[in-house]
């Protein structure tokens, strides 16, 4: 008999547990691995395009800071918050996108969603006829209560200025992604005189305002006439304090 | 114990995040320049329609369970879940400091959180024993 032997059995389990426990490991570390590519991926995908449409960017963005703020017509927010902003845009505008994109989010999220603010759009089309084609599909859209999501996903989308990209195509593909809103409807209310007249509203309003330039903000409250709000950046923390200021007496 | 407590936290973290997202206010933010609105407003901060402030939260809650529950396979989801937590996590500090260009404190404190969780429920696979 050998006492210094040892039966081969422990060995060969120690052997496996070590196995076992090595690929328990690289199990967690493939699945986490996969799950968080996946994740990631998808993550990078819907950030820039849309479900219903392909390359369409900030759609689902769009959808979740407006849904459930009251609009009519031009107007988003509730029609019983204490100051209203003003903002006269041009939708081939970049500065408007980049106002609409980094200054107005934070501001719908919080101020205009709480009720203590709410958004009024005049739309300008003073940069050429791609303005015009897009500010009267605007119109219609204005019609539809969907005018905010229709801008907002515009200057997301914009294309080179004046080229002529502001095609019945394009706006199908822009309008397409918003929730409840007849692209037909709006496309054919577009084509006719009516859709003019917001146009001509707007660049009058601006005209008597004294509005040169895009994006230009003016703040009303309680009544009071229109005051144009000093926008030193297109952040929200600048709108933010131009508004402060605006209300200085 | 240190990875429940830890999941803890970060429920904590991710459920105060979830809640400002919903009430549509802006989170306590010390940088006070509107980092953490910027963040929060931002684009990358809604993954297929779902706040990722609330996956946030469902992931640490399934740490949390995987931890306290006496169940074989616990260590091993929680493991599996913070880790895949912790990769999701350093794309999103990636976005913060290369893309949106603006840091949400909060979400620093998750993505310590996590790191550290990740770290602990690795661990504790790698030394758990079979006897």
């Amino acid at each position: 008999m050998c006492g210094g032997c040892q039966p081969p059995i422990p060995f060969m389990t120690y052997g496996r547990d070590v196995t076992g426990k090595r690929t328990r490991l690289l199990a967690v570390v493939a699945a986490a691995v996969a799950v968080a590519a996946v994740a990631i991926v998808a993550s990078i995908v819907t950030s820039s395009s849309t479900d219903k449409s392909g390359e369409l960017r900030g759609a689902s963005e769009v959808r979740s800071l407006m849904r459930g703020i009251p609009q009519r017509g031009y107007t988003l927010g509730r029609s019983d918050a204490p100051a209203t902003l003003i903002e006269f845009v041009d939708l081939q505008c970049p500065y408007c996108a980049q106002l609409a994109r980094d200054g107005l989010p934070a501001i719908i999220a919080n101020e205009v969603r709480s009720g203590r603010l709410r958004l009024e759009l005049r739309i300008l089309s003073f940069l050429g006829p791609d303005s015009q084609t897009a500010a009267r599909f605007a119109a219609g859209a204005a019609r539809q209560n969907r005018v905010w999501q229709f801008t907002e996903l515009f200057f997301r989308n914009q294309g080179r200025e004046n080229s002529g990209y502001v095609t019945e195509d394009f706006l199908r593909k822009v309008a397409g992604a918003i929730d409840g809103l007849d692209v037909d409807r709006a496309l054919a209310f577009s084509r006719t005189p009516e859709s003019e007249d917001d146009l001509e509203r707007a660049n009058s309003e601006a005209r008597k305002l004294g509005v040169t330039a895009t994006p230009t903000l003016f703040l009303v409250q309680g009544g009071g006439r229109p005051r144009q709000l000093a926008l030193s950046d297109l952040t929200a923390e600048a709108v933010r304090s131009a508004i402060s200021a605006a209300r200085q007496p | 114990m240190l990875a429940a407590l830890l999941a803890l936290l970060g429920i904590a973290i991710a459920g105060y995040l979830t809640y400002v997202h919903y009430a549509g206010i802006s989170p306590v933010c010390v940088a006070g320049s509107g980092s953490c609105e910027r963040v929060q407003t931002s684009e990358y901060a809604v993954f297929l329609g779902v706040p990722v402030a609330l996956l946030g939260l469902l992931a640490y809650a399934t740490i949390f369970l995987a931890t306290i529950v006496p169940h074989p396979l616990g260590a091993t989801v929680a493991a599996a879940v913070a880790l895949a937590g912790w990769l999701f996590s350093l794309y999103l500090t990636w976005l913060e400091l290369f893309v949106i260009e603006a840091i949400c404190q909060w979400c620093v404190a998750s993505a310590v959180t996590i790191t550290l969780l990740a770290a602990t429920t690795v661990l504790r696979v790698v030394a758990s024993t079979d006897a």
